[in-house]
């Protein structure tokens, strides 16, 4: 393909990722435009849900963008292009929030230490809540947002961003049953944390309708 | 078979909400509001989860991966063709064509002499007459062009206008500088290349201009 050719494919946006992957390998500019564009809201979002604030999505997205393109050469294609560039990611999101915790923790252990053991929660047999028909998507992030740092990347890769469980094994470097099992508690801990939002907006209006009460 | 207890339930969760069906966890499913509330609400934050929309970041991110990545020499610029360098997109304009075209036909003829190195000395100062004379009218075409690009270029308080007007009046200087020097001795290649090169330069300079007018 010539150059004009080539370069009116890329502007277009037709050029497929393997074509792009390799023109970016020697150096193209357009071609690291081209993946930036395939990859570029998927990478912001998981950002964006892990940390839950959009200027510091920003900058790691900016980060995980260029540490593939300095690691672009070594992309051997052994694995799909976004699971290797989600590790990355991921791995971007997962070093900042390690130092802002001042964690030394690996990524399987980022856990809560009192759901080590594994089992959850034990509230079970309990009134049943329920969470009312829908969840608001503010809650949840704020909800996402209180999650250890491990539960909430299996998470979000699982059940916003949808991967597969071995997906994310390849994506965390970490066991499929491991992966499950951080769903699961990752779950059981929104589910608490939102049932708490729930318990709070009840005492709310409790006592907003006393203070009512006792106006009149 | 002894009946699942809650505590058995919550413990199978996990498989359960990862599709495993068992027919105890069933039947204590059917009776157990409770569970059937933790899996109800299970359900839900996943179903909320996928909904969580994929969010655009502000164009700002790329333009600074573009220019960190510029700055560490990590990304090029793609080489233009021959084609492309001659034929630049932003100079085919109907008030250029013409100059540019007359200025190809030149240099196609200087650069077809050159390589044929068998000519006679009396062809040799016939041709030189003649480019000479071809040179002409490229100059008046460019003139012409210039005055249809004057509009754009008398746009007052533009850094851009001021820019083009200064480098268009070094480029105006260089030519008739070269003019004369072709003129005085039609033999001399370095003054025709530098002729040559002048012409292009306001050529490039016009197209600049009648683009930022375009604007």
């Amino acid at each position: 393909m010539g150059i004009v050719a080539r370069t009116r494919r890329i502007e277009n946006g037709e050029l497929p990722e393997a074509d792009a992957i390799r023109l970016a390998q020697q150096g193209d500019a357009a071609a690291f435009e081209r993946l930036y564009q395939l990859h570029h809201r998927r990478v912001y979002s998981l950002c964006l849900r892990m940390v839950g604030n959009t200027a510091e999505a920003e900058d790691l997205t900016q980060e995980a963008f260029l540490q593939l393109f300095r690691k672009i050469s070594t992309f051997r294609g052994e694995s799909a292009f976004s699971t290797w560039l989600h590790r990355l990611a991921v791995n971007v999101v997962l070093m900042r929030l390690r130092k802002k915790t001042g964690s030394e923790t690996s990524l399987e252990e980022v856990t809560e230490p009192d759901e080590e053991s594994g089992g959850p929660r034990k509230d079970f047999g309990g009134p049943d809540l329920g969470l009312s028909g829908s969840i608001d998507r503010v809650n949840l992030q704020r909800a996402i947002d209180q999650l250890p740092a491990g539960y909430k990347a299996v998470f979000v890769l699982h059940d916003v961003q949808g991967y597969e469980h071995n997906e994310i094994a390849h994506i965390m470097g970490c066991s499929i049953g491991n992966s499950k099992s951080q769903l699961h508690k990752a779950r059981m801990r929104l589910r608490d944390l939102l049932h708490e939002v729930e318990r709070q907006r009840a005492r709310d209006e409790r006592q907003a309708f006393k203070d009512a009460a006792g106006k009149d | 078979m002894a009946a699942m207890r809650c505590i058995d339930f919550w413990l199978f969760s996990n498989e359960w909400m990862e599709g495993q069906r068992t027919p105890a966890a069933v039947a204590h499913l059917a009776g157990c509001p409770s569970c059937r509330g933790l899996i109800a609400d299970l359900e839900m934050i996943r179903k909320s989860a996928s909904l969580l929309l994929e969010e655009e970041p502000p164009d700002r991110v790329w333009l600074a991966v573009k220019s960190q990545l510029e700055k560490e020499g990590l990304i090029r610029r793609p080489k233009k063709s021959l084609f492309e360098r001659l034929f630049p997109a932003r100079v085919f304009r109907p008030a250029l064509a013409g100059a540019y075209l007359s200025f190809l036909i030149v240099a196609a003829a200087a650069l077809g002499f050159h390589m044929n190195s068998v000519h006679s000395v009396e062809q040799r100062s016939l041709w030189l007459a003649n480019a000479q004379d071809a040179f002409t009218p490229v100059a008046a075409e460019l003139g012409s062009a210039e005055k249809k690009t004057l509009p754009a270029l008398q746009s007052p308080g533009n850094d851009i206008t001021a820019t083009l007007n200064h480098n268009l009046a070094i480029v105006d200087n260089m030519i008739s500088m070269c003019e004369k020097g072709v003129r005085q001795d039609p033999q001399n290649e370095m003054m025709r290349d530098y002729l040559y090169s002048a012409y292009q330069q306001k050529a490039d300079l016009l197209a600049a201009a009648a683009d930022s007018e375009g604007r």
